[in-house]
């Protein structure tokens, strides 16, 4: 399990939305607010580092989050997985490469 | 996982990343330790950025990563190369043992002792029989500063030869040549500091969302917080950076030089200059004569913008408007990494973002600077200030020079004379010039390497490969490579958070890592290496830090390098390692005294130390009239004056022709790093850019019958490559793009790219060749994420 403590940046106006939108996601949990309300603490848990990212960049998507920044992130299963040789990095998932998604600027 | 533990680690991360931006919750964590034994304050490893980092030890493993909010370059963010380090840390195909190639091609596990022995009776013999300069050091951007240091010292002082080079010769050497022809010294006037105060962004050459997150960030936000404030992006892709553009200034690979003047004229035309400013502090010069402003004007006649626009390919139109945005915004930063840099004309490339701002007084005032950004964490800090390239010695001081020579020969307590006068050869001809015993015009028969990939990383690869295979080749490394393939000893190195040491990043910012862990099986730092080098070759005197402990080997470098360099313009006198420990976002030089805070912007009387150091004056003979408000006090002629240089308009070295009708470009993709050596083995980051591709716009696609995911051979006169195409509008009609990560031998471009050199700077030209495509066949199942795993696979 790898555990990240991030912030969420979102538009004005925007936290009921965005929280309801975080409460969907499974591993993201919000823990607090800033006083403007522009900046959501989340943790975020999950199974390995790549679908973190993967949650991360769900996040960002969302139309009112300008911007998801991760501060810190614990990653001991993760070390001991790959140092008891129960997980070598693994070359699967080219699938999901995001070179084969839609290039945004190709819009432009 | 107990649910309590796996709830304290979520309240944990939590609870430390609402510290990181002031946020208090209602609900805390113990501590907000996210359960580890202790936090090691570090640097980022992975680019020159320079992010600060904790690193979570328990149990003598790294096993939390958090960005330091106190740090000036990161606030306490980091991208996801920063976080994934340990993924590098803890991989099984890290090297752990010293190995020699046997008679049969495959490495043998040997002891250090066997191993250090066996490589310094091999220099010892080349030495006495081809001479001094028989052996050669390449180093890297990567390594610590006081092992580049002491590598510096061991070839410079210990072995009397200036070969010595690094790959910052590749990257960064154009910048380094406009910052010296321009103002007198290397590395930036202002800081990173400056993007917040700064009205407008001009951003060149430098896909800053894909390289240099953190920065593109703090642009964004800056954006986004004042979004009056201009960002004009120059460059021949659209990259991801230009999603904050308000300006794109399309430019046909090289020809940006023909850009930056027009920009001038329109500037001159519109009377949007600053003369007083221009009057007191620089002067126009072609390096031989001076001229007045009617004859720079005169010289700019030729670039309006629409003359340059047929040239470039830049509509007239962006370029009127970036020029006024420029001159009239009240504070303009530009900021460009290797766009500018990788080419035959780099230096004056460079030059000419340095006229913008020197016309335009944007410059010596927050939010004004010409800031080149480096790639590798420790390319300014490591090899451009210890001078660890082949015409330099510490304090970024030419080789060359009798007055500087003698004071490094008595610092280092050597006998007059030891040092070389005579510059080595620049990395091209370094490499060029290697090659085994039988070969008589191959000079240079034995070489190692630190941290670095030549034999992937070098352009028109085929050139240079047989050197390599020929010659004695020692690689120190922490993965096998396509150049330990090449090797006839590997050397096992330490990671960062295995050994310690400075990093100094694009900023001027020197920063501390403190060893965390000790290195995975027998790996060793590169200093201990060098250390053990010198004490097996009788020169322990020279390189007394040889000891096991790490740190205290660091420290006795570092010392010494300050204390040699204490009375130049880089000092960094008042950052002993004490001090490095205890400053929590490191120290911009110059630096002059353990109370001093550190220089946000140099030559600003108030902001400079060096306008009141005593022996920074009496050394190099400068004096400072009381009147000047700013003073380039590195300026040769001694009036304190930058240079505006008259470049004439030049372009690439290869242009298309009917043959070979495209310009092909390369660069980084935002995961990967460099050769992908590190980062390639790291899933996700391979994941996202697993192969190298080639881009090409639709039109170009649609002429060749060239669909997505179709295999495209791309031939120059040097070389081939064959890659599955990515179409794209991304790249204008006739540019083509290419990533530089990818290991696998048809994939590896830099076969393809070009290694003419730009005369000043040595820097070759990767950005930029002329080249034809074939399509070779339809999608083809590629070999994703290639790495070299096996120390005995072949090249
Ligand atoms: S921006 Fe560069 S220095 Fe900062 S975390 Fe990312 S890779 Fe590391």
């Amino acid at each position: 399990m790898i555990y990240s403590g991030s912030i969420v940046f979102i538009e004005p106006d925007c936290l009921e939305e965005v929280s309801e939108m975080l409460d969907d996601l499974q591993g993201v949990d919000i823990h607090g607010v800033s006083k403007d309300k522009k900046q959501l603490v989340v943790s975020i848990e999950a199974e390995s580092d790549e679908l973190l990212e993967e949650l991360s960049r769900k996040i960002k998507s969302f139309e009112p989050v300008l911007d998801i920044g991760h501060h810190v992130m614990h990653f001991e299963d993760e070390v001991d997985n790959i140092l008891q040789g129960k997980k070598i990095p693994d070359l699967k998932g080219f699938q999901r490469s995001r070179r084969r998604e839609k290039n945004p600027l190709d819009a432009v | 996982m107990s649910i309590s533990r796996r709830n304290f680690l979520k309240v944990s991360v939590a609870t430390a990343a609402a510290a990181s931006v002031g946020i208090s919750l209602p609900k805390k964590a113990e501590a907000a330790g996210a359960d580890v034994d202790k936090w090691v304050k570090g640097a980022c490893r992975f680019c020159g950025t320079g992010c600060c980092v904790y690193i979570g030890v328990k149990e003598g493993k790294v096993i939390a990563i958090k960005g330091n909010p106190e740090a000036k370059t990161n606030f306490g963010f980091l991208c996801v190369k920063g976080f994934l380090a340990y993924k590098c840390m803890y991989h099984p195909d890290r090297l752990k043992d010293t190995m020699i190639r046997q008679k049969d091609g495959t490495f043998q596990k040997v002891s250090w002792d066997k191993a250090l022995k066996h490589v310094t009776d091999k220099f010892k013999s080349l030495h006495s029989k081809y001479g001094k300069d028989a052996v050669a050091y390449y180093g890297s951007g990567q390594a610590m500063t006081e092992e580049s240091y002491t590598f510096n010292k061991l070839f410079k002082g210990g072995f009397r030869s200036n070969m010595v080079e690094g790959n910052p010769r590749l990257c960064m050497a154009s910048a380094v040549g406009g910052y010296i022809s321009t103002f007198g010294s290397d590395e930036p006037v202002g800081s990173y500091a400056d993007i917040e105060y700064s009205k407008c962004i001009f951003l060149v050459g430098s896909n800053t969302s894909e390289c240099h997150p953190i920065i593109f960030r703090r642009i964004m936000r800056h954006k986004l917080k004042n979004p009056d404030v201009k960002i004009i992006v120059c460059e021949p892709r659209k990259t991801s950076t230009a999603k904050i553009a308000d300006l794109w200034l399309p430019v046909d690979p090289g020809t940006d030089l023909a850009v930056f003047h027009s920009m001038a004229k329109v500037i001159f035309d519109n009377n949007w200059h600053d003369e007083k400013f221009m009057n007191e502090n620089a002067r126009i010069t072609n390096g031989k004569e001076t001229f007045d402003l009617a004859a720079y004007k005169e010289f700019l006649k030729d670039f309006t913008p629409e003359k340059v626009e047929k040239l470039t390919r830049c509509p007239a139109e962006n370029i009127r408007k970036a020029a006024e945005w420029f001159a009239t915004s009240g504070a303009s930063m530009s900021l460009w990494t290797m766009g500018l840099n990788q080419r035959t004309k780099g230096v004056w490339a460079n030059n000419l973002m340095h006229n913008l701002h020197l016309i335009t007084g944007n410059i010596c005032k927050p939010g004004a600077d010409p800031f080149s950004l480096t790639g590798q964490p420790n390319a300014c800090g490591g090899v451009r200030e210890t001078g660890t390239l082949c015409h330099l010695l510490p304090g970024t001081k030419p080789v060359a020079n009798s007055k500087w020579r003698a004071h490094i020969e008595k610092e280092w307590e050597l006998a007059s004379g030891t040092i070389d006068p005579k510059p080595g050869f620049h990395t091209m001809k370094m490499f060029d010039s290697l090659g085994g015993e039988e070969s008589a015009d191959k000079p240079i028969k034995g070489m190692i390497t630190c941290t670095t990939n030549p034999a992937q990383s070098l352009p028109n690869l085929n050139k240079y490969i047989k050197g390599m295979q020929d010659s004695f080749l020692v690689v120190i490394d922490i993965f096998p490579t396509r150049t330990t393939q090449l090797a006839d000893v590997v050397l096992p190195a330490a990671f960062i958070y295995e050994k310690g040491g400075v990093y100094g990043c694009s900023e001027r910012r020197s920063q501390l890592t403190e060893k965390c862990v000790e290195p995975v099986g027998n790996a060793k730092p590169d200093a201990w290496i060098a250390a053990q080098i010198a004490k097996y070759m009788g020169l322990e005197k020279l390189i007394p830090w040889n000891s096991d402990d790490q740190m205290k080997n660091n420290e006795m470098a570092w010392a010494e390098y300050i204390r040699v360099t204490k009375d130049t313009d880089h000092t960094l006198e008042g950052a002993t390692y004490d001090r490095l420990k205890r400053e929590p976002a490191g120290l911009q030089w110059p630096c002059p005294s353990t109370d001093h805070p550190g220089t946000y912007k140099r030559y600003v009387r108030g902001m400079d130390p060096m306008f009141e150091h005593a022996g920074f004056k009496a050394k190099f003979g400068v004096t400072m009239p009381t009147d000047r408000a700013s003073y380039f006090y590195m300026d040769k002629k001694g009036e304190g004056k930058a240079n505006i240089w008259l470049r004439p308009y030049a372009g690439p070295a290869e242009a298309p022709s009917a043959e070979y009708p495209f310009y092909l470009t390369t660069g980084r993709v935002i995961e990967q790093w460099h050769t992908g050596t590190m980062t390639m083995r790291i899933p996700e980051i391979a994941r996202a850019h697993p192969n190298g591709y080639l881009e090409i716009h639709p039109d170009d696609a649609k002429k060749y019958g060239i669909v997505a995911g179709d295999m495209v051979e791309v031939t120059s006169i040097r070389g081939k490559s064959v890659l599955p195409a990515v179409v794209t509008k991304a790249s204008l009609p006739g540019i083509l793009f290419v990533p530089m990560h990818d290991q696998q031998m048809d994939r590896m471009i830099n076969f393809v790219c070009n290694d003419a050199v730009d005369p000043g700077s040595k820097e070759p030209e990767f950005k930029i060749a002329a080249v034809q495509i074939k399509k070779i066949s339809g999608p083809v199942n590629v070999a994703d994420k290639y790495i070299i795993s096996d120390i005995n696979s072949s090249f």
